[in-house]
């Protein structure tokens, strides 16, 4: 299975309808995560916390995705010894989860469940039939916290996540065989999720620092 | 029979308690009014008319001018007037609600005849004459039509008062001392332009949106229901939610709610209030009548809305701007301002109290009887000679520019 072709498997079954809900819920829940942590703690505890929140919020939402979306099912899982419950998203063979990642598109930190999600990528899997014999094809929706040169920059718009990326690793989760920057695909709903006062400039500029191969 | 008041109107003192909210009892109990409950019954039933001193006793009860009791009938024109929620309000608050309405109607025909009010523009849909035959998916192509027939696209609408009083309709926001009283609307044939009251006594900025697209519902969807079929419980209540849906339908169209309601959750729908300014129940009951999400989210979302306190107080209820109306109000400003009629010419006219008039036609209290006249100052004229060629100084402005 090419690149190419888990392309075409993300746009069949997942469609645009449903990644643009995926980068709505994220902007949402760094929203709601960073007024929610902010409003409830001190500073201090608010940094602590806040990473988790957003999290949660995102799992939540990928639920709520779930119940608004055609042919989406979620599910909570929790791998053997974990202390955190999963939503899954399931999308015909694509079974989807979130992952915070430290900077545009990094590589899911190793753990023992995305690797065994990870080995489900069956990349014969599209090769001879449009139908998916059982097997899964592991999808990631990752995002990162934004940022800024300017602290007082980083300050005010820190409850803006800084990308957001559907990837699919290989099975030893190594590289991303595919991936699709949201920010990229979906200009308007992070036009519309962003500052007013913001202008054309800023938007490219925050549109930049998306990018995976974007420098500080 | 003693006739010591000529052209008292039995019938106007009635007006003036119900609207008042006074019984013949507790009216005779007012300072000065020293007549008992029976003489009350009789000059309503004008068996007898009240003496100078105690008409003029009465007047202060009830704070209205002597002439208002002096004043004929208005003609017998009444259509169909739509209450909300008519099945709970009990009937002496229907009665003061229609007696609002019917001073609602003088005030806007007294100032018609000196303001051009907007043009009438209310679509008349190709629906069944028999409303109860009305289905969902007619009421939803109904409100989608009124949008094309304003040429609104499908956007959130940014002022309902603002847009209905543009096509042509009368509002005003009243105590209607009831709470199970919501508002009431009558389209008046001989005005040809409907009449809505709001009822303030509860609700929030988007409830009472909600409650004018639900009039507006009735204006559209119930042109030919008479009277005499609200009063079975069953057709009252499916006239209801006929209109109830297409309030929804009209401040939601489906696919751009659909495409911001991304996920069934309570985030979801508190993030997108403020660009659709509609509350957050009407936004679980559009999603799951429309069938966007199935009972069981629905009643997931309405128990933690209620875990939440929203039943009681939703976000962004006490920041949301009130819509206030504002036909009624910027006419009299006109021709007050103007010197078209006095304070004075107004309590004439319409013998209403001053309070009154200033309720219903949205003023501030104090507006009408501490009017004074604005003139412009003559001042000289602006000097002419400057040569306009040379160019000023040019101020740059941010622009927003949100595309890419």
């Amino acid at each position: 299975m090419t690149p190419e072709d888990i392309g075409v498997a993300l746009d069949r079954y997942l469609g645009d309808r449903t990644m643009r809900a995926l980068l709505q819920a994220v902007f949402q829940s760094y929203a709601v995560a960073h007024a929610d942590s902010r409003a409830r703690f001190t500073p201090r505890q608010y940094e602590n916390i806040v990473g988790y929140e957003v999290r949660c919020q995102l799992e939540d939402a990928l639920g709520g995705i779930a119940e608004r979306a055609t042919g989406v099912s979620a599910s909570e899982e929790r791998a053997p010894g974990a202390k955190w419950n999963r939503t899954q998203l399931r999308v015909g063979p694509l079974l989807l989860v979130e992952n915070a990642v430290e900077t545009p598109c990094a590589l899911v930190k190793s753990a023992a469940f995305r690797q065994t999600l990870a080995r489900t990528n069956e990349l014969s899997l599209f090769d001879n039939s449009d139908e998916h014999a059982g097997g899964l094809l592991y999808v990631a929706l990752l995002h990162s916290r934004s940022d800024w040169r300017d602290p007082a920059e980083r300050q005010k718009w820190r409850h803006l996540p800084g990308s957001a990326y559907l990837a699919v690793p290989d099975p030893d989760v190594r590289v991303y065989l595919h991936e699709i920057n949201l920010f990229d695909r979906f200009p308007d709903v992070v036009v519309a999720s962003t500052p007013q006062e913001w202008n054309v400039e800023a938007h490219i500029q925050y549109l930049d620092r998306a990018r995976k191969n974007w420098a500080v | 029979m003693r006739s010591r008041t000529p052209g008292f109107v039995g019938a106007r003192l009635r007006e003036a308690r119900e609207v008042r909210g006074f019984t013949a009892v507790a009216l005779c109990e007012m300072r000065g009014v020293t007549v008992s409950p029976q003489a009350i019954s009789q000059y309503e039933t004008g068996r007898a008319t009240p003496s100078p001193e105690v008409l003029s006793a009465i007047a202060t009860a009830v704070n209205l001018p002597e002439h208002f009791f002096l004043m004929p009938l208005r003609k017998s024109d009444r259509g169909t007037i739509f209450y909300r929620s008519m099945s709970s309000a009990t009937k002496s608050a229907r009665s003061r609600a229609q007696r609002r309405f019917d001073w609602l109607r003088d005030i806007a025909r007294y100032l018609s005849e000196f303001v051009d009010f907007p043009e009438s523009r209310f679509p008349v849909l190709n629906l069944p004459t028999d409303p109860i035959e009305l289905s969902d998916d007619e009421i939803d192509e109904a409100a989608a039509e009124v949008r094309r027939f304003w040429n609104m696209g499908d956007g959130p609408i940014a002022n309902m008062v603002l847009l209905l009083e543009n096509q042509g309709a009368v509002i005003a926001r009243d105590k209607l001392s009831a709470e199970t009283l919501d508002g009431l609307s009558e389209f008046v044939a001989e005005d040809k332009r409907p009449y809505i009251i709001v009822g303030t006594d509860k609700g929030s900025p988007a409830r009472w949106r909600f409650d004018l697209a639900h009039e507006l519902g009735h204006v559209v969807l119930h042109a030919h229901v008479r009277p005499e079929l609200l009063v079975r419980a069953e057709h009252f209540k499916r006239i209801e939610e006929q209109a109830h849906r297409f309030a929804g339908a009209f401040l939601l169209p489906l696919e751009p709610f659909a495409e911001d309601f991304f996920s069934a959750d309570l985030d979801t729908l508190v993030a997108i209030k403020p660009k659709w300014k509609v509350s957050i129940a009407m936004m679980i009951t559009r999603a799951s009548r429309a069938g966007l999400i199935d009972d069981s989210t629905a009643r997931r979302l309405w128990i933690n809305s209620s875990r939440r306190g929203w039943r009681r107080e939703e976000p962004y209820d006490d920041v949301m701007e009130v819509e206030e109306p504002r036909l009624l109000r910027r006419s009299f400003e006109l021709i007050l301002q103007n010197g078209t009629q006095t304070a004075e010419d107004v309590v004439a006219r319409l013998a209403l109290s001053l309070p009154d008039v200033e309720s219903l036609a949205g003023l501030t209290r104090g507006f009408l009887s501490d009017f004074a006249p604005v003139t412009l100052r003559d001042l000289p004229r602006a000097d002419t000679t400057t040569d306009r060629r040379i160019p000023g100084k040019v101020v740059s402005l941010p622009l927003r520019n949100r595309t890419f």
